[in-house]
């Protein structure tokens, strides 16, 4: 037997030691679960919510241009695209006209050398190319060789010349 | 501070998306059929959500976020004539940023693997955090705190971190951000709970510091 035990049950009993007994059988309080289940989901909310307001601090602000410049991008698509499938074929054909009209040319045959016909001959004969236009055509294509060949007196007399003149035309591509 | 609240926290029905209306549909459709005034509202309204959708799945630093938001409407063009009101509009859009995102994703990588400089010791690319404008009166506290927001966001994975931003950022729901990314809902949402989750981790010590 231990001795100390011995001493101990013969000894008085402190009433402080009684008073733990009796408080000890008090059984632990235990949480419900329904309540702690509400607790956590209180927890979780709060750290959502805190979460929700760190991330809400970082704002993205957009250029004060931005919507300027898709209008403009659009803007330039739709006329790159318009221009693309027209091909340069087409694109010096209607440089060729700019330049006969420009030129006074009738392209139906009839001389405005005095203008006095004015801009509603020159919106007519858009309307019908005439045969002869579409014959020179193929030479008005080559303004990239007027324009890098000739030097300028040699660019001015051949934009002088009556388109008609496919002869001579044809002498000054083949830089005759 | 009033806080959008999470889409997994909402409640569905009268908030379903396809009960919404969908003003962006109805721009749409009316400039399918010729009104140009249409297009224009359409870009003033949605460029600057494209803007801050490429800004926080890109970052800040990245050159090109405004080409992206011409190329995100030329694309729109292009495809005009295939959109049907089926989808929310937000969410047809959102699809052609995604696809943006992705091309730059990969062309960014393909550029930072020649660089070793981009590279942390793991071997993932670090994505510095954009410069902050400090607000005088909120001090450096405030700059500091978006400051790891947004490293925090940059470091998540490309899947989450668009599942993350399209729910937190733009509201929309599971669903829709399913069709954005082409995936399930129940994918979304568990990317959204691991980006979360990440987040919370990285940015909890924020919550104790800062009195929000």
């Amino acid at each position: 037997m231990n001795p100390r035990r011995e001493q101990d049950e013969g000894a008085p009993r402190d009433p402080r030691n009684e008073l733990d007994e009796l408080l000890g059988l008090d059984p632990e309080p235990r949480l419900p679960d329904v309540v702690r289940q509400r607790i956590h989901d209180q927890l979780a909310a709060e750290n959502d919510r805190m979460l929700d307001a760190v991330l809400g601090m970082d704002e993205v602000v957009a250029p004060v241009d931005l919507v300027d410049r898709v209008h403009a991008a659009v803007r330039a698509e739709a006329r790159r695209r318009r221009f693309r499938p027209v091909g340069w074929v087409a694109v010096a054909a209607a440089a060729s006209l700019l330049l006969a009209a420009s030129l006074g040319w009738d392209p139906r045959g009839r001389s405005t050398e005095s203008g006095a016909s004015g801009g509603e001959g020159a919106v007519a004969a858009l309307d019908v190319p005439s045969a002869e236009l579409l014959a020179v055509l193929p030479l008005l294509e080559s303004l990239e060789f007027l324009e890098q060949e000739l030097d300028p007196f040699e660019r001015e007399v051949a934009l002088m010349v009556d388109p008609r003149d496919t002869v001579l035309l044809e002498l000054v591509e083949l830089g005759g | 501070m009033t806080l959008p609240k999470d889409p997994a926290q909402r409640p569905r029905g009268e908030g379903a998306p396809e009960k919404r209306p969908d003003r962006g549909a109805e721009l749409m459709v009316a400039w399918q059929q010729g009104d140009d005034q249409a297009f224009h509202e359409l870009v003033d309204a949605y460029s600057g959500q494209v803007f801050a959708l490429l800004t926080r799945f890109l970052g800040r630093r990245h050159p090109r976020r405004e080409d992206l938001v011409q190329e995100t409407f030329l694309r729109l063009v292009r495809a005009r004539d295939r959109y049907t009101p089926s989808a929310r509009f937000s969410t047809w859009l959102y699809t052609i940023v995604w696809r943006l995102c992705i091309n730059e994703t990969e062309r960014s990588r393909s550029r930072r693997e020649l660089s070793i400089d981009g590279a942390g010791e793991d071997g993932q690319v670090v994505e510095l955090p954009d410069s902050v404008e400090l607000d005088p009166f909120d001090g450096v506290a405030r700059a500091d705190v978006i400051k790891e927001v947004r490293a925090a966001i940059a470091a998540l994975p490309d899947n989450q971190r668009i599942a993350m931003v399209l729910a937190r950022y733009h509201s929309l729901s599971f669903a829709e951000i399913a069709d954005v990314v082409g995936s399930s809902d129940k994918a979304i949402k568990s990317l959204i709970h691991r980006a979360r989750e990440t987040l919370r981790a990285r940015l909890q010590p924020l919550f104790e510091r800062e009195a929000i």
